[in-house]
């Protein structure tokens, strides 16, 4: 990003906020570790005779069915769920991009399956099949199970398969206009290899959009794994994620309802944030928009 | 038009009939199959018996063979069994599917109408305090995610207020019982709903506004009620359209996960339960039927631009 652009970013009130809340939640994550070391003690070891604890020095925001502190799971929760949703998002672009610029560079019949393919996948709701997909057994791809790393490389490779529709449309739109623009044509002319074309003369231009559109992706991708969570198809427990917290916290409602507040709206600021960064992003660099309008 | 008719019911066929295979194929890369489970449940059930079932059944078959016979059954209307509830599957699959388009149609109608009354009025006074309300709104509907909007309407009106119940099917007969406990989940899901459809009417309401028919119509001295129902509306339609068609997709999962949290017996129960408990016809049934209704919601879509917009019937 440009500084000029940078300086359209921050001039965008919202986009600015958005930007600082993502930082802080991302420190917040990392600080996990510290933050347990302070309150002494660790968010995956029960303590049956603190069960549903309300709020205290110890338990900043009380305890949950087993007795483990609800603040620290929440914050061992966000490093899970902004991995799988940075991770997921940067898969689901690369896919995105690479069929794009295949779409547009192939053309023709290679143009049309793929898609055609997009298309399919839009139309159809997609949660019937995230479902189907989650729970594919890994051992029958001749893969190790119970792996906690293999849980978290899972969900994304799922919510990849499915993410990178937007990301292509957007490539293959864009690439496809700049390849008809003169410079392009001129590099082709010139006999410029397609590699060259494209990493050179392409990839920069398209580096806007699909900045844009991994951002807003960041969003939808969190909500997904929090879904998958929720529904016991996703991260397992007791590795904590938002989602898998208030699958939990639902069980409990009547008891400890407060429980099930916090994971959720630490999803929501999240994608609230992430989609205002986007929209913020993208008015940022398009140079045409006006400084801090929406 | 008639030909982009055409083309959708052939890409729609290809994409159920694709998507069969690849549920197919999937759902055989679960784990444990019918044999498993008979070995599971008897254990005096010796290796022979075992492969003669698994002949039996076909499993011995390759892939591609037995998604052959299941689809060309499927295509004569038999379905297969459904190993969990020991019924036909298409028998099992019919009571769910009404129960989620009770769910369903109605919170469509109602987020529409929400929906597209919330962007008329925000897009009368663009960055007025209203547009920024319902662009708040909207905002929030998008980003919030469907279980926990639905737990914390469970935990207002089921457990502080105990006005209506947290969720299940109707208890009792009657339409007192179906009302109250669909308007939880249907609160939970109009809301999600009506964000796109408030969103897309803003703009294209903001877009037909600054025509230059509207300032004719305005110039002859129409009533504004007149100007935005009969001249904007009938305009900006085309698009919401469209982006309702392209979103009812979005809906439907939206509305399967409501129906978990909301412990609804539909489609979304039902898929769970099958994929989980290995009940392989069930499930692709299921699949098939979701994926039918969201076409088929396209389809109709298409439709409705082509009774609106006379320009696209030529």
């Amino acid at each position: 990003m440009s500084s000029r652009a940078l300086g359209r970013f921050l001039a965008h009130g919202a986009g600015a906020v958005s930007a600082a809340i993502l930082l802080a939640l991302v420190l917040a994550a990392l600080a996990a570790p510290l933050v347990a070391e302070v309150l002494g003690h660790d968010p995956f070891t029960p303590d049956l005779f603190n069960r549903l604890q309300p709020p205290s020095a110890i338990h900043p925001l009380g305890t949950d069915e087993l007795g483990r502190d609800l603040l620290l799971r929440l914050l061992y929760g966000a490093r899970v769920s902004l991995t799988v949703g940075l991770a997921a998002a940067l898969a689901s672009a690369a896919i995105g991009l690479a069929i794009g610029l295949a779409a547009a560079w192939f053309g023709g019949l290679i143009d049309g399956v793929l898609m055609r393919l997009a298309d399919g996948l839009i139309a159809l709701p997609a949660l019937p099949l995230l479902i189907v997909l989650a729970a594919v057994d890994p051992r029958q791809l001749g893969l190790p199970r119970d792996v906690a790393a293999l849980d978290l490389i899972r969900i994304v490779v799922i919510i990849a398969i499915f993410g990178w529709v937007k990301v292509a449309r957007i490539t293959r739109g864009a690439a496809l206009s700049i390849l008809r623009m003169d410079y392009a044509r001129a590099a082709i002319a010139l006999g410029a290899s397609t590699p060259r074309l494209l990493w050179r003369h392409v990839a920069p231009n398209l580096a806007a959009h699909v900045a844009v559109a991994t951002t807003l992706t960041v969003g939808n991708v969190i909500l997904a794994e929090s879904v998958l969570s929720f529904l016991g198809l996703g991260i397992q427990p007791p590795t904590p994620s938002w989602g898998n917290m208030l699958a939990n916290a639902q069980e409990l409602v009547f008891a400890a309802p407060m429980a099930a507040i916090w994971p959720g709206l630490a999803i929501f600021v999240t994608v609230v944030a992430t989609n205002f960064a986007g929209d913020a992003l993208a008015d940022a660099l398009d140079p045409r928009a006006e400084p801090g309008r929406s | 038009m008639l030909k982009l008719i055409g083309q959708r019911l052939v890409q729609g066929a290809v994409t159920i009939a694709l998507l069969s295979f690849a549920a197919y194929a999937l759902i055989g890369l679960m784990p444990g199959d019918p044999i498993d489970l008979a070995i599971a449940g008897d254990p005096r059930l010796s290796a022979e018996d075992a492969a003669r079932l698994r002949a039996l059944y076909g499993l011995d078959q390759p892939l591609i063979g037995r998604y052959l016979a299941w689809a060309a059954g499927a295509l004569q209307g038999r379905f297969g069994f459904s190993r969990l509830f020991a019924a036909p599957a298409h028998e099992v699959l019919g009571n769910a599917l009404l129960n989620s388009l009770a769910l369903l149609l109605p919170t469509t109608i109602l987020s529409a109408l929400i929906g597209v009354g919330l962007g008329i009025l925000a897009a009368r006074r663009p960055r007025g305090a209203l547009d920024y309300t319902v662009n708040a709104i909207a905002f929030a509907g998008i980003s919030m995610p469907s279980f926990w909007l639905g737990i914390l309407l469970i935990i207002l009106f089921a457990v502080t207020l105990g006005w209506l119940p947290a969720g299940g099917p109707p208890d009792r007969p009657g339409l007192a019982a179906w009302v109250t406990h669909l308007a939880l989940p249907g609160l939970t899901l109009t809301v999600l709903g009506l964000a796109s459809y408030a969103r897309q009417t803003r703009a294209a309401m903001i877009d037909a506004l600054r025509s230059l028919y509207i300032r004719t119509a305005r110039a002859k001295g129409a009533p504004e009620r007149r100007v935005i129902l009969n001249h904007a509306l009938p305009n900006a339609s085309i698009p919401i359209i469209t982006v309702a068609g392209l979103d009812f997709a979005t809906l439907v999962s939206g509305a399967l996960i409501v129906e978990a949290v909301f412990a609804w017996p539909g489609m979304g129960k039902l898929i769970y339960d099958a994929i989980l408990g290995n009940d392989y016809n069930l499930a692709l049934l299921a699949l098939m039927l979701t994926a039918l209704v969201t076409l088929v919601a396209n389809l109709l879509a298409d439709l409705a631009q082509l009774a609106i917009d006379p320009r696209i019937r030529a």
